[in-house]
This record gives structure tokens, sequence and C-alpha cells, in this order.
């Protein structure tokens, strides 16, 4: 004979359900909701991704610095030297720029830039390379022309334009090539930070059209952009998606039953 | 044993490399040659946009200069030019004289193949030549190649065609234009 103080089979069975339904309607929130943001990222990135060729992804490059630093992409490295109302700005290529436009190679490191004779002068460590203020190559001068290098500065002194090379400081006569020792105080050019809008132009040059859009629109919906981590965590959204998959159809289940 | 038959074949490789490469000539030496034992000034030819062009057409490549130094001294001017071998420049010195080249020298070779072209049995072909007469931009004989130095050989014919052109672009190429012609 059943005791009499045991329930009877079916509120058993109640009586559990009531705990699952609990248990689901109070799970299915907090997964629902800690999943909501990576499920929304995936969902946003899934769209775009499955118009990729329609918003041209994949031929997008990727101009941002933070994001190429990210995902390693070599960043050149970038002197700046102000002169007038100009900019002259040296890569770790020896590529020359005016303005934030490439100008020309230059044999050396640019070390300073200079005004003379109503040109301007970009040293770099072998070449002095002189240029009109519009970016036009005037002459290039280097150690055939008797130039002493390596050059190390570059400034304005009395009368013209020195140099230091050698331990030595020296006057330039751009006239005859004539370079002579000299002993005159100078002011020597030195580096400046390029204002940003330039320094954005130079790297928008410069960066080549490895990273795409597209990869990183797929990084962001696989969770790679953030390493093995990533991937994890939007493994995680999935399983909890599955799992609200589940709670959700439980609910809707037992509601229906209820109401039936 | 074959690390150290390597070692002395990469010796030997480096040594025959180190021995193309090097200066052979100043600037004061090429003054020397052009011009003994006189004291020379530099001349400068401003090159506009239509020359510019040519010397573009003559090199094959942009030409990214305003102004070009030489000497000058009555009809002879005497030019340094560099030019890309394979990879890297070749710096040449040319002295022309009327209307055609009196000698031209490598003043410095960097590349690692093809320095034979310094010699005096290839820089001697190049004596007497002038601009060809059909203004392709040519020199008006032939030179013969030689074998593993061709871009050298194709860099050193461009720059004498190239101190040819800019050579009659100067008052000294002028000189002689302004004599009166015997003939006539």
């Amino acid at each position: 004979m059943p005791s009499q103080t045991q329930p009877p089979k079916s509120q058993t069975s109640k009586a559990r359900l009531q705990k699952w339904r609990l248990f689901f309607w109070r799970w299915h929130r907090r997964v629902g909701l800690t999943a909501a943001l990576i499920v929304v990222l995936a969902s946003i990135t899934g769209i775009l991704l499955n118009h990729t060729s329609e918003i041209g992804l994949g031929k997008s490059p990727v101009r941002q610095a933070w994001l190429l630093e990210h995902y390693g992409v070599q960043l050149p490295e970038l002197i700046h030297f102000s002169v007038g109302e100009h900019w002259i700005s040296g890569d770790d290529n020896q590529y020359l720029y005016l303005d934030g436009r490439q100008l020309a190679y230059c044999n050396g490191t640019l070390i300073g830039v200079a005004e003379t004779e109503g040109l301007i002068v970009a040293a770099c460590s072998k070449e002095l390379i002189l240029m009109t203020k519009a970016g036009e190559i005037v002459e290039r001068l280097g150690a055939t022309y008797g130039l002493p290098v390596p050059l190390v500065a570059v400034g304005s002194c009395a009368d013209g334009l020195c140099l230091k090379s050698q331990d030595k400081d020296w006057i330039a006569d751009f006239q005859q090539l004539i370079w002579e020792p000299t002993e005159r105080e100078a002011a020597w050019s030195s580096s400046s930070t390029l204002p940003s809008a330039l320094r954005a132009s130079i790297l928008d040059e410069q960066l080549g059209n490895d990273l795409s859009w597209e990869r990183v629109v797929q990084d962001l919906h696989s969770g790679r952009i953030a390493g093995r981590w990533g991937v994890w965590v939007v493994d995680l959204a999935a399983i909890f998606l599955v799992f609200l998959s589940l709670s959700g159809f439980f609910l809707w289940y037992q509601q229906s039953k209820r109401r039936r | 044993m074959f690390r150290i038959v390597c070692a002395v074949i990469l010796a030997s490789l480096s040594l025959v490399a180190s021995a193309q490469r090097g200066a052979f000539v100043s600037v004061d030496q090429l003054r020397e040659l052009a011009y003994p034992s006189e004291p020379m000034a530099w001349q400068t030819l401003w090159v506009n946009s239509a020359q510019r062009e040519t010397i573009e057409t003559i090199l094959d490549h942009s030409f990214k200069a305003l102004r070009v130094r030489y000497w000058g001294k009555e009809q002879r001017t005497t030019w340094i030019f560099e030019e890309i071998g394979k990879e890297l420049p070749i710096t040449f010195g040319v002295i022309v004289e009327g209307e055609s080249i009196v000698d031209i020298v490598v003043m410095e070779y960097r590349e690692s193949r093809g320095g034979e072209v310094r010699y005096p049995f290839f820089t001697g072909q190049f004596r007497g030549l002038g601009l060809a007469e059909d203004n392709g931009w040519s020199l008006d004989d032939s030179i013969d190649g030689i074998t593993g130095a061709t871009l050298s050989v194709r860099a050193m014919k461009k720059i004498a065609t190239l101190a040819l052109f800019c050579h009659q672009l100067t008052p000294f190429a002028q000189i002689e234009h302004a004599k009166p012609d015997p003939t006539s």
C-alpha cells in the first residue's frame, strides 16, 4: 500500500515539470542576454558576408593603422621635417614625401631639410635632393660630386646651407659644388610631428592591399579577430544559441499544452 | 670536406664579385682626363619639358631633374651620369667634343657582374661615335656586346647617347655651329 504522505505520481511529474519550466525560464533569459551581443555581431557580419560581392568588401583595403597593426602589417617608420609651409617626410624604404605626396627615392635615411636659394634641400645620409616648392626635383647631389658623406645633419647658417659630416661642419656652395669646412654657427634641422591628415595620406600611399575588409568581417564573424579565445567565445555563443532553441521550444510546448 | 669545398667555392665567387665592383675614376681624375691641368667650373644645363621627354626616350625611363651639371670648354663638354645596370646604378663619365664622343669611363661600378664594360677594349668602341641621323636617339654605329654584361652594355649605350644629346643643348656645341661653313 502506498504511503499517505507520498504525493500521487502525476503530482510528482507535474512538480518536476514545473521545476524544469522555472529552470528554463530563468536560464533562457540569462543565456539569451549573455549571447545577445555575440549573436547580434555574428548576424550583422553574416549579412555582410552574404552580400560581400555586391558591397565590394573583398576589394576594399583596410587603411586603419591600428587594425593593420593588429594583423601584424608592418607600418613604415616615418620621420618628418618642416620647412617653411611645407613638410618633407622620409620612410624606411628611403622614399621622400612632400606634404604627404610621394616624391622621389633618396639615397640614405632622411636626416634633415633646409631652404636655400628659393629651393628646398632634403638631406639624406648619402645624397642631397634639391627641389622646388612645387615638388619638382632640380638636382641630386651625392658623393660623385664630392659631397662629404655620410651626412648626419643639415641646417641654415650665415651665408648659406651647412652640413654636418665626418665630425666636421661644412658649408655648401651649390653653384660650384664646393663643400668647405666651416666653423659657422648653424641652426640644424630637427624632426617634428606631422599633422595627422598628412600622415594618413602617406600611410594610404605606402600601405599595400594585403588586408581587405572581407577578411576582417570574416574574422569578426568567426571570432578569430580576438585570437584563440575569440573563437571559443563564438563557439560558446553558438552553444548558447542551441540551448536557447531547445529551451524556447520546451517553454513554448509547455505553454501550449497548458492552454489545451 | 664537402663544407670546406663549398666555403672555398663561395669565397672564390665573392672575390670575383668584389673584383667587379669599385670606384675606378674620381671626379677630379675625370676632370684631369678631360681638361689636363685646367681649373674648371661647373656649368648648368636647365632641361625644359620637351628636352626632358627626349631624355626619357633615350633612357627609356623617367628622368626627374630640372638641371644637369657638366664642364665645358671650347667645343668639349664632360658629363657625369648614373644609370641602373641590372639593379644598382653605374656612374659614367663621358667626354664629348664637337659631335662625337672622345672618351667614356666607368667611374663607379656597383653590380656584382658585368664590370668588364669598364675596360678599354670595350669603351674604345664608343670613341668617335655620334648620334645617328635618323633622330631615333641612338649611336651612329653598333657596339659589340659582352656576354654576361648585356644590361651594363645597354646602360653605357644609353648614357653615351644622352651625353651626345645634352652636349647639343649647351653653348659649347653652338660654338662649332656658329663657325662659317668652309664649303659655302
